[in-house]
């Protein structure tokens, strides 16, 4: 299960991407259309904790993607590098 | 009226150069430079003609180009470059004078204006809108942008450093000589003639250096300053098709942090003056082969 943590984050929305800038690592990072989709269901679950299912099921059905399990655990490992989510 | 450079007669500028030092604009920025070195009186004469003196007792640089000593001035002389009486390089070869002068301007400006963003591009205007041109040495950037400025209506804002204001969210004119290399010499030459020159240095480190003088319009125009449109990456690439294609915005943020000397210190800051200068701006790649013909329509095209 992962979190959102973005207290220390800008955003530069440039859709489908987004441009992210962690504030305290200093570092920025583009996010693909994906990954960006996926830091949009966190930012909608208003602080609820999700599972890579609720964000498969948000993907395919809000979001249209094809997508399989073990690419959104990719994705999802990818944006807890950055540390916009964080596993709870 | 303000006086010029070119105001100045030989005499004068070797006479303050050799003391007190000459005030003039190199750009956006006042310097105060000392020189003994007859290729920078020459320099100045030719590349910063039309730039206006300033009288003030404050410079934001006081430089001094001065030759070695000793041993020095006789076997293989060399030329030192200082700021505030500190030398921040090796001693470059006596020929190399001019190119030292103006790289060490360019250093002074990225290690120490960080009240901008300074991104390593070119910029030209026409029509109220601001190109912003960044790109790495070789890729044609400074090519493009001679043959735009010498092109009916194009003014220069900048060669090598474009100065982004974020507080009033503007470009600030910085124009200096255009630094042109190897082959994209005599291209310019040829095809601009009226263009000016400084003397051809060769074996440098970035290879055979000339630079060509700013237009007496684009000084004047300093202090009209004006909101980036487009952000495009230029690629010069031989026998190949001209091609504009549109870039994402996330793809041009990357580049042009990549592109600005000054982003990682600015912080917050930096993340902020790159999302302007995108909000307001069409981003491109242009691949062009060398036809500057093409390349001018191309960009009359992008402005009208």
């Amino acid at each position: 299960m992962w979190v959102l943590n973005n207290k220390n984050f800008l955003f530069y929305e440039c859709f489908p991407e987004l441009v992210v800038y962690n504030q305290v690592t200093r570092e920025t990072s583009l996010l693909s259309a994906i990954l960006s989709s996926i830091y949009q269901i966190f930012e909608e679950s208003h602080g609820i904790k999700l599972s890579e299912k609720n964000v498969l099921d948000a993907l395919t059905s809000q979001y249209n993607f094809e997508i399989d399990d073990a690419t959104v655990k990719m994705n999802l490992e990818s944006l807890e590098k950055i540390s916009l989510i964080e596993p709870v | 009226m303000r006086k010029k450079v070119s105001d100045l007669s030989k005499t004068e500028i070797d006479n303050l150069l050799g003391s007190k030092g000459i005030n003039f604009f190199a750009g956006a920025f006042k310097v105060n430079l000392k020189s003994s070195v007859p290729a920078v009186s020459q320099g100045i004469q030719l590349l910063y003609a039309n730039s206006i003196l300033h009288e003030e007792s404050f410079s934001d640089f006081h430089i001094e180009i001065k030759a070695s000593r000793g041993l020095r001035r006789w076997i293989r002389p060399r030329v030192h470059f200082s700021l505030n009486e500190n030398e921040p390089f090796f001693p470059m070869p006596y020929s190399q004078a001019v190119p030292l002068l103006e790289w060490g301007l360019n250093w002074c400006v990225t290690n120490h204006c960080h009240q901008y963003l300074v991104i390593h591009a070119a910029v030209v205007e026409k029509n109220g809108k601001a190109v912003v041109l960044p790109g790495t040495p070789g890729s044609g950037k400074s090519t493009l942008c001679a043959a735009l400025v010498n092109s009916n209506g194009w003014r220069l804002l900048s060669d090598e450093l474009a100065i982004y204001d974020l507080k009033n969210n503007y470009i600030i004119p910085n124009p200096r000589p255009v630094s042109l290399k190897n082959q994209s010499i005599d291209i310019i030459k040829r095809a601009f003639p009226n263009s000016k020159f400084s003397p051809t240095i060769h074996d440098t480190i970035k290879g055979s250096v000339a630079h060509m003088q700013p237009s007496a319009s684009s000084i004047d125009e300093m202090n009209n300053y004006c909101r980036p449109s487009h952000v495009i990456f230029p690629k010069y690439k031989q026998n190949s098709n001209e091609e504009l294609v549109e870039l994402s915005k996330g793809d041009a943020f990357i580049q042009l942090a990549e592109h600005s000397f000054n982003y990682q210190i600015l912080c917050e800051q930096g993340f902020e003056s790159i999302s302007m200068i995108l909000d307001q701006s069409a981003c491109f790649k242009y691949i062009y082969d060398g036809d500057l013909h093409v390349a001018i329509q191309q960009m009359n095209r992008l402005v009208s």
